[in-house]
Formats: C-alpha cells, sequence, structure tokens
C-alpha cells in the first residue's frame, strides 16, 4: 500500500456520494463475487441469492471499509460470512476438515503422488492442459468446502495467502496446508479422469 | 551482493540429478527447493529465498519437472473460471435497490 497523494478523506457528503463510491469501487468485483458465490452454493440460484445479499450488506457497511485496502477481499470476507449464516440457518452440515495440526504444508509440498504416478508418460503435466474447463470446475466443486475456499480464492481469483487467512479467519500456516491439500485432492482426481478419457496411458492402475 | 554469486552458479550449473549437498556449491538441496515449491509457485516467497528456489529449478534436472508439473496445474486451474460472470439482470436488481436504499437514506 503506497499512499502518494494523501488527500484528507472526504467529509461525510451525502449519501449520494457514498453511493457514488461504493459504485466505484465495490460493484466491479461483482463478477468475482459471482464466481465465487457460485463455487460456495454450487447453483446459479443460489449464487445470485448470494451476491445480491453480499452487496446489500457491504453496502450498508461501506463507511466500515477502508479506503485503499483491497476492495475485493473485503466483499469476499462479507460473502463468505453472509454464506455461513445461511448455511448455518439452513441445518445442513458440512464435512468437516480434519486437521493434524504437526501436518506442516512444507513436509505436503514434498510428496506429489499424482506427479509420481504420471511423471513416465507425461513428465511436466501437460496432461492438465487437455482436460475440459467444465470438468476442472466439477472436480473444485467435490473438494471439501474449506479446501475449495481456499483453492477458490487463491487459485481462481488470485489471493496473497494473508488475504485469504483474514478472509476465512484462519493463520497463514492453515491456509496453506488447506491450498495444499486441496490441491493434492483435485489433482488425483483430474488424474484420474485424464487416465479415464486417455490423455494419459493408465498407470495409475497399480493402485 | 554476495560475494561469491559467480561461483554459486558455475558449481550450480553442473549439478545433473538429485542435489543432496546443497550447501558444497551454494546450491540449496532438493528438499528444500520442493519445500518451497507451492510458496515459490504462488510468489509469496521473500526476494532472495525466490531467487534460490529459481535458481536451483533452473539447473535441476530432477526439480525442473515437477516444478513445471505443478505450474502446469495451476496454470489449468486459473483458466478454468475466466468465463462466470454475474448476470446483467442481477447487477440491474443490485443498482436499483442500491439507488433507491440511497435515496431513502437519511437527509
Ligand atoms: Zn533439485
Amino acid at each position: 500500500m503506497t499512499s502518494e497523494n494523501e488527500d484528507p478523506p472526504p467529509a461525510t457528503g451525502g449519501d449520494s456520494v457514498h453511493r457514488v463510491s461504493f459504485i466505484d469501487e465495490a460493484i466491479p468485483h461483482m463478477d468475482a463475487v459471482y464466481r465465487f458465490a457460485l463455487r460456495l452454493t454450487g447453483t446459479q440460484d443460489g449464487a445470485e441469492d448470494l451476491v445480491q445479499d453480499t452487496f446489500f450488506r457491504a453496502f450498508r457497511a461501506w463507511d466500515q471499509y477502508t479506503p485503499g485496502t483491497r476492495c475485493k477481499s473485503w466483499l469476499f470476507t462479507i460473502c463468505r460470512n453472509v454464506f455461513l449464516r445461511q448455511r448455518e440457518r439452513r441445518q445442513r452440515h458440512d464435512e468437516i476438515v480434519q486437521e493434524t495440526a504437526k501436518e506442516d504444508a512444507a513436509s505436503l509440498s514434498r510428496e506429489a503422488p499424482v506427479f509420481a504416478a504420471s511423471k513416465d508418460s507425461d513428465p511436466e503435466g501437460d496432461f492438465f492442459n487437455s482436460i475440459v474447463d467444465e470438468e476442472i470446475i466439477a472436480a473444485i466443486d467435490e473438494l471439501p468446502s474449506e479446501y475449495k475456499m481456499a483453492v477458490v480464492l487463491s487459485d481462481l481469483e488470485g489471493l496473497s495467502y494473508n488475504e485469504i487467512a483474514e478472509i476465512m479467519e484462519i493463520p497463514v500456516g492453515t491456509v496453506k496446508s488447506r491450498l495444499f491439500r486441496g490441491r493434492r485432492q483435485l489433482q488425483k482426481r483430474l488424474h484420474e479422469y485424464a487416465v479415464e478419457m486417455g490423455y494419459l496411458s493408465g498407470t495409475a492402475g497399480d493402485r | 551482493m554476495k560475494p561469491f554469486d559467480s561461483l554459486r552458479k558455475l558449481f550450480g550449473a553442473i549439478g545433473g540429478g538429485e542435489n543432496r549437498h546443497g550447501a558444497d556449491n551454494g546450491m540449496i538441496s532438493c528438499d528444500e527447493a520442493k519445500t518451497r515449491l507451492f510458496e515459490f509457485l504462488d510468489g509469496e516467497l521473500p526476494e532472495i529465498s525466490h531467487a534460490e528456489v529459481e535458481r536451483h529449478v533452473e539447473v535441476c534436472k530432477a526439480c525442473y519437472p515437477r516444478f513445471q508439473f505443478e505450474r502446469h496445474f495451476l496454470d489449468a486451474l486459473q483458466a478454468a473460471e475466466e468465463r462466470g460472470t454475474a448476470s446483467p439482470e442481477l447487477r440491474d436488481r443490485i443498482l436499483k435497490v442500491l439507488a433507491e436504499e440511497g435515496a431513502n437514506g437519511s437527509s
């Protein structure tokens, strides 16, 4: 964050100024919030409701937003909170992610079972590029929700570990391990798919 | 600047297979490189650490395919999601409510 021209914050200039700045800063992120909501809810209707709630809530809380911080992150935080509350209300219990505290992200990234399984036929993982987008998204949707959230925020939306930690209210170390486990699980699924489709020779059958 | 940078480069480039004696030639070991793999690809490493991994991967035949593998995986994920957009109807609905809320607020 660089502060170049430090203009004093505008004196609360009434509702129209308030609305204009919201429209300028928050509304451009609607597509990103929508994609995030789509991954969380899994349906278009659910996503639209979630986006709508997110933006209304964000608008009402707009004076709590700190100018200069990343608006997209802030909106994702609200989106996640609204989603969790909705889910709680529906009493739908998602899988609970079991976390063994001792397994750190560093040790996780040392092993790569899918790489090991495919490195003879496709040493650099070119098969990932042959998989259609729909199949990749479907595989992401199958992840346990806490892994999915980390993967979506990082790998689809390009947020930093710190931003994800804030949004998910977890330490950065936990972001890393969820991210890495989610990625591994995803690779496994995509690898199975690639073998099924014949993009890779079926060397994975020996497990 | 580190005094032995050019020497390190020279010795580093000789390495062919798994590099287990990282400290000897100034290169980090394969294990160290793999440990930082995702943080490297995610752009989360401090500059010096990032450069160490980069230099290792450039010259290590054992690690290069592994890094490419993860890179291709992450690229495929990123490419998969580019099209999702909020419908114009949703956008209009939200903007309409904002306009009303703004107008009905305090004044
Ligand atoms: Zn190596």
